[in-house]
Order: C-alpha cells, then sequence, then structure tokens
C-alpha cells in the first residue's frame, strides 16, 4: 500500500493509555456492539483507525483526542449521552474530517473475522475477502432471464433527419453548430 | 540524452487505444515500441485477497490519480471533477467495469440530426466489423438479438448471471413497459482464449486478478511482445519531436526509474494517452513551427472534452438481492430514452444501467449513492434491513462536446518528472443537466415499480461546487472530422498537420454518446491500425496528412 510514513513520536506511557482509552470509547460510540455484531473496539477498529489516521492526516490523533475532550474531562469518563452530544459536535464542526474517520471506521469494522462472520450469521454469502472464492450465482438462464418483450428500437443510418429543434434555442443557442452532412448545410 | 535504435512505430500509452494498435502493427511484422509511464500489475498486486480490499479500492487502488498518487501518476489540476484513470501497462482496463456496449447509428450522425455536435466521419456500418474484430480480441459476453441495437455478430461467451438483483431490476423494466437487455460485458461468463470465466467476486473496481475481465495485460500485450512489440515501462513520454518540415521524429521520455532522458525516433507516432494525457503531451510539444502545441494551429487540441452526464440513484427492497455479488456494472441497460426526443425539452439521451453495490463496508459507507448507515445505535438496524437489498440504477447521459470544457496546461503544478500537469475544465451544459435530471425521475419510477422501500439519489454535486463527477471517460479532447478547421485529425487518425503523427484513444470522439466508450475506442482504433498497416509504406514517408 502507497502510504507517507512518519515515524510515531515517542510518548508518555500514560497518555499513550488514555489515547487508546479514549479511541476504544469513541469507535464504540460510532458502532456499538448488539446481540449478534461485536462492537467496534471488539472488532480492533481504534487499533486501525490510529494506523489510518497516522498515515493519512499526520497528527490527527492529538487533534481528535483533544476535540473529543468534554470540559477537560477525556471522553472515555464521559456518560453515553454526553459521548453522543460530543460526537455530534465533531460531525457538525469539522464535516470533511469526520467523513474520513466514518470511511476508516466503517470500512476497518468491515473487513474483521468476527463482523464478516455475523454477517454470515443473517444467512448472506459472505467472504473474507472477493477471491480466491468469489461467490455462487445461478447461471444466466435463457427461460428466465432472456427478454421476451421485443421493445426497443433504434433510428437506422438512412433514417436519421434534421429534426425541429426551434422550440429548444434557447438552450441550445450558446452552442456552435455543425453541418448535417447529408447536404453540407448547418 | 540516449537515443534508442529507431523503429518502424513509437506508440505511447498501453491501454485499449495503445494495445490495439500495437498489437496490430506488430504482427504485421513492424517494429514497434511502446512507452508506458507505469508498470506491469501482477495478479498478486490487486487487493482482491486482501482483508482490507474496501480500504484499498478507496486509497492506493482508488480510479482518481489525485487520490491514488503513486509514484507512476501525475497530478490533474482540476475543482470540477475526479477523472478516472490508471497509469500502468493496461491503462486505465487494469480498473474499469468493461461494460461493453456499442454506440447506436444516431451516434455517429449528430450534425444531421440536430448540429449541436457533429456527425462522425464515417457511419456504424463502417465501423460495425472493426466492432467484431475487436470484441473477438477481448472477449464478450452478452445476449444476440436486442432490438434497440442493430443486429451484428454473436458474442464470445453467454451472458453473466443477472441474480436476483437483474431479475427484480427486469421485473420493474416489465412494469414500466421499457426496454431492457443483458449488458454486453468484457468479462467473460465462459472460459475464452484461454482466460477462465468470472467467479463473481464483485471487486472489477480494482481490476480482476483472474484474467476474467478484459484488461490488456491479459488480452493483448501477450499477443503483441510473442509478435516482437517492445513494452518499454516506466517510461514516461514529455515532447514529440518534429524535424523541419514538420514531420515527426520521434518522442522524448523520462525513465522514471533513473530520472533520466531518452529519445525514441520513429518513422511513426501513435498517441493513446487517454484524453487527459493526449492533449497535455501535444501541448507540451511547442516549437517554434508549432507555438501552441503540437497539431493545434487550429486551436482545437483540448477542447470538446466529454465525460457523460452521471447521476445515481440507488434504491432498495425486502427481498435480497445479492448485491455484493457479481460484477459491479452493469448487469442490464434500458435503452428506452437513448433515442432524440424534442419533446422530452432536450437533444440526445441516455441510458440507465443496473449495478450492484460491492462489500459490507461500502454498502455500510453509503454505496455509490451516499445512503450511509447512521453511527449510533441504530447502525445494525440500519445494516440488517440494507445490506445486499439494494441495487443502483446508473444514469449515463450524452454530454455534448463544448469548446470550453477542456484540457490546457497547468501554470503552477508539475509532475514529479517536472512536467507540466494538465488543467481540466468541465461545465455540464444545460442540456445535459436537463437529460440527467429526466433520468433520475425514470430512475425513481423504477424504485417505485419495484416496490422500493428506501431510495438515494446522487446528482455528484459537492457544496458550493455544483456538479462534479467522477470522470470515468474522457474523451473528445483531439477529435477526429472531415473538417480540418474544426478537428484535430482526419477520419484516420492521422493528425491534420502533422502527417505521420496519429491518434488512436478516446480523445478521437467526435461525440459520447449515452454509453460506455471502450469497446468504440477499439473498434475505432483497430480500424485506423489496420488503414495505417496497410498504407504504412505510403504513410511512414507522408509529407502532408490525406485530405478527408
Amino acid at each position: 500500500m502507497t502510504t507517507r510514513h512518519r515515524p510515531p513520536r515517542a510518548q508518555p506511557q500514560k497518555h499513550l493509555r488514555q489515547v487508546a482509552e479514549d479511541l476504544e470509547a469513541f469507535v464504540d460510540t460510532l458502532i456499538p456492539g448488539d446481540a449478534l455484531f461485536p462492537s467496534a473496539s471488539q472488532a480492533g477498529v481504534h487499533q486501525v483507525l490510529a494506523e489510518r489516521l497516522r498515515v493519512y492526516r499526520t497528527d490527527s490523533i492529538d487533534q481528535l483526542i483533544s476535540t473529543l475532550a468534554n470540559n477537560g474531562s477525556s471522553f472515555k469518563a464521559c456518560s453515553p449521552q454526553q459521548r453522543v452530544r460530543v460526537v455530534r459536535r465533531l460531525e457538525r464542526s469539522e464535516p470533511e474530517f469526520f467523513a474520513f474517520i466514518l470511511s476508516a471506521v466503517y470500512l476497518a469494522y468491515y473487513q474483521h473475522p468476527l463482523v464478516v462472520r455475523a454477517i454470515r450469521w443473517l444467512g448472506h454469502e459472505y467472504n473474507d475477502a472477493p477471491q480466491p472464492a468469489g461467490y455462487s450465482m445461478p447461471v444466466f438462464d435463457p427461460q428466465v432471464d432472456a427478454p421476451k418483450h421485443g421493445r426497443g428500437f433504434y433510428k437506422k443510418t438512412h433514417e436519421i433527419k434534421r429534426l425541429d429543434t426551434s422550440k429548444l434555442e434557447t438552450l441550445l443557442g450558446d452552442l456552435p453548430r455543425y453541418p448535417n452532412s447529408a447536404d453540407g448545410q448547418p | 540524452m540516449n537515443a534508442f535504435e529507431p523503429v518502424d512505430v513509437v506508440v505511447v500509452g498501453s491501454g485499449m487505444g495503445g494495445a490495439a494498435a500495437t498489437k496490430i502493427l506488430a504482427e504485421a511484422g513492424l517494429r514497434v515500441v511502446c512507452l508506458e509511464q507505469g508498470g506491469w500489475t501482477r495478479p498478486e498486486d490487486h487487493p482482491h485477497t486482501s482483508p482490507d480490499w474496501e480500504w484499498q479500492r478507496m486509497t492506493n487502488w482508488s480510479t482518481a490519480p489525485n487520490t491514488r498518487r503513486r509514484p507512476e501518476d501525475y497530478p490533474i489540476d482540476t475543482q470540477d471533477e475526479n477523472p478516472l484513470m490508471w497509469n500502468g501497462v493496461g491503462g486505465s482496463t487494469v480498473h474499469y467495469t468493461a461494460t461493453w456496449p456499442r454506440f447506436r447509428p444516431s451516434d455517429f450522425r449528430k450534425g444531421t440530426e440536430h448540429g449541436c455536435a457533429p456527425d462522425w466521419p464515417f457511419t456504424y456500418e463502417d465501423l460495425s466489423p472493426y466492432y467484431a474484430i475487436n470484441d473477438r480480441d477481448v472477449g464478450v459476453s452478452g445476449w444476440y438479438g436486442d432490438p434497440a441495437m442493430p443486429p451484428h455478430e454473436a458474442f464470445q461467451t453467454k451472458p453473466l448471471p443477472h441474480g436476483p438483483l437483474g431479475r427484480v431490476a427486469a421485473r420493474g423494466f416489465n412494469k414500466l413497459g421499457w426496454h431492457w437487455w443483458p449488458m454486453p460485458c468484457a468479462i467473460l461468463a465462459e472460459e475464452y482464449d484461454g482466460r477462465p470465466a468470472c467467479n463473481h467476486c464483485g471487486n472489477c473496481q480494482s481490476g480482476c486478478n483472474r484474467g476474467s475481465l478484459a484488461d490488456m495485460q491479459v488480452t493483448h500485450w501477450p499477443k503483441a511482445i510473442r509478435a516482437g512489440a517492445i513494452l518499454r515501462t516506466h517510461a514516461r513520454a514529455e515532447r514529440i519531436e518534429i524535424d523541419r518540415s514538420g514531420r515527426a521524429t520521434g518522442v522524448v521520455f523520462v525513465d522514471l526509474n533513473t530520472g533520466s532522458r531518452h529519445f525514441q525516433a520513429a518513422d511513426v507516432v501513435i498517441l493513446a494517452c487517454n484524453g487527459i494525457g493526449t492533449p497535455r503531451l501535444l501541448l507540451n510539444s511547442t516549437s517554434n513551427r508549432f507555438p501552441k502545441g503540437l497539431a493545434n494551429s487550429n486551436d482545437m487540441v483540448g477542447r470538446h472534452l466529454m465525460h457523460h452526464g452521471l447521476a445515481i440513484v440507488e434504491m432498495w427492497v425486502d427481498e435480497p438481492l445479492d448485491s455484493h455479488k457479481g460484477i459491479v456494472s452493469a448487469a442490464m441497460m434500458c435503452a428506452e430514452f437513448a433515442e432524440t426526443d424534442v419533446n422530452r425539452g432536450f437533444i440526445n439521451g441516455l441510458t440507465i444501467h443496473i449495478a450492484r453495490l460491492n462489500g459490507a463496508g461500502y454498502q455500510a459507507h453509503g454505496s455509490h449513492s451516499g445512503n450511509r448507515a447512521p453511527w449510533g445505535k441504530s447502525h445494525h438496524r440500519w445494516f440488517r434491513r440494507h445490506f445486499a437489498h439494494g441495487l443502483c440504477a446508473l444514469i449515463v447521459g450524452e454530454d455534448l462536446p463544448i469548446p470550453d470544457n477542456r484540457v490546457t496546461l497547468s501554470e503552477t503544478i508539475k509532475d514529479s518528472s517536472g512536467i507540466p500537469a494538465p488543467k481540466v475544465s468541465y461545465r455540464l451544459h444545460p442540456n445535459d443537466r436537463r437529460i440527467v435530471d429526466f433520468g433520475i425521475q425514470r430512475a425513481l419510477e423504477l424504485a417505485d415499480a419495484i416496490g422500493a422501500f428506501d431510495v438515494k439519489v446522487n446528482r455528484f454535486e459537492s457544496e458550493g461546487q455544483g456538479y462534479k463527477p467522477p470522470a470515468w471517460h474522457l474523451l473528445g479532447t483531439c477529435r477526429i472530422g472531415s473538417d480540418p478547421e474544426t478537428s484535430v485529425c482526419n477520419p484516420w487518425h492521422q493528425t491534420w498537420e502533422v502527417p505521420n503523427l496519429f491518434i488512436m484513444d478516446g480523445s478521437c470522439l467526435p461525440t459520447s454518446a449515452a454509453v460506455n466508450p471502450t469497446s468504440t475506442i477499439g473498434a475505432m482504433v483497430v480500424r485506423a491500425a489496420m488503414h495505417l498497416r496497410d498504407h504504412f509504406a505510403d504513410l511512414r514517408r507522408a509529407q502532408r496528412s490525406t485530405p478527408a
């Protein structure tokens, strides 16, 4: 994968732990678990998000963590209701950054084996990756799939004549005009 | 600067146009060198077996070079669009959808029909035999007998599976009484020419690691190289040189591995760098004789850029559609509105393509329409209801050749070799806006007909910028024609001003039609390259271009 790597800066251990906990709480606010699906952090999404932010949005992890802080308390320390409010605020105030985060989070979540397994439990044939297995599909069956409607037409070359476009002159007035090759006249 | 041994023909670009031209000329025994700024893509280079395949598709496998930013990519200076292109062996056939419809007879006669676009210098009937030759070279799946198209030769394989998604769409079209037909695709439904059938993995937009999809790396290049063609990779063309008589002498290129410059001399130069890359190279090839760029005394190079007017309407139904299985685009096409009917309030027409929605992550992320699963507690409820239950109606409208929609050279941005980037300006004409709006309304009727519980429209509009298309098709910027004043090339793709310089790619199309262009680009190039082959002794020495 083409990346723009930068060596990670040395961070105090305690700070890194807080960042990890805040990121876990953040991704779980975006995608909580339910009876079938794991939460985003159970699928390791916070780790993938951190990596994608580091590679594609240099220094944006600190920016995210500070944005998530709520009146001096860390995101993890917020109540579930407070977390939703904070995330909504981020979504409104930094829509482009938030869109990147959602892309990174959603695509990381649905690539995880636990999530793939949950999709299969819903009854779908769904692979970890498109290949090598591909998917089975019923072959094209002419009895079922071939069109029998008889609809459709095209103008044959010799049938193509100049149309009356006078009603559209206001719409087309700014366009260059080209000759009619049948008679060489515009 | 190192000079390579002169050859008969140097081709720049290895996509549909460059590959077809090289193969035909090399098989005739000519010495042909093709310069390609990227490298080969091996099967294992595709992301198809990686768990993060969907992330890769949006990053290092993005269709947009400005997002992808691989070393072989060049930047495109534009705020108006996100052009699709692949800079590597096979060109953009490495990651296209291989949708393979033909243009219809009226597409070649717009000068006659309404006069707001030129007639082509030949007819559908003239081109039809070359469509057939090109189809045999790539391998096309399809179903014969479409009443909306002239009769033609049988396809190489049966159609790809419709699956439940196609059957539901067909039911909707039937209810509305509209035309529909299985879409011809250059993706194999059966083994052909030593290549395997598609196994419906659903990731065509990152190319095909099996060889089922007609990537020129598997269809043309092995045969061209076997015939003696030399394919020089990581060779970025910088300019075309001319002699005192105004004939092209060859191509200066940069070796991207070393940064050094070289010269490839040839009797004939063929450009096949796509609708952005070809005008860029001509405009960068200035000289005392051609101060505005090569073959550009009439200021036509780079103008009339066309992409198609696009919109997407996605719809979700209660029954499972397996939207993640099978080729992405397109199960079928509706050509009910393809011909001009001025009573609709516009000229030209559109087609509606029924496409699929990719994997689970992409579907949760909004698939092609932006209908994204909400974050928070309702996320999984949305996913259960929508995943594998959606289909995509893609509106493809013909866009007019507008002189101000054009490629020029950027004054501020250069590529990694110091060559000016192309600057692209594009606005959808109000006529073409009406086509797209009309198509959206028809797709909404389809959603109604199939009983969709949710619908989302993507007009490709970005805030404050208006229409900003993905620009999948790069067309028209060095068009062929009968009139040297309004075209760049004659009917045989020979530039009017430089008799041994030919253009053989999407740049040459005078109109865009309302369907994907690659089959037509291929057919045009086969026609032009066979003509060049058959008249090579004269054309290699020509001092004047052939009149129309």
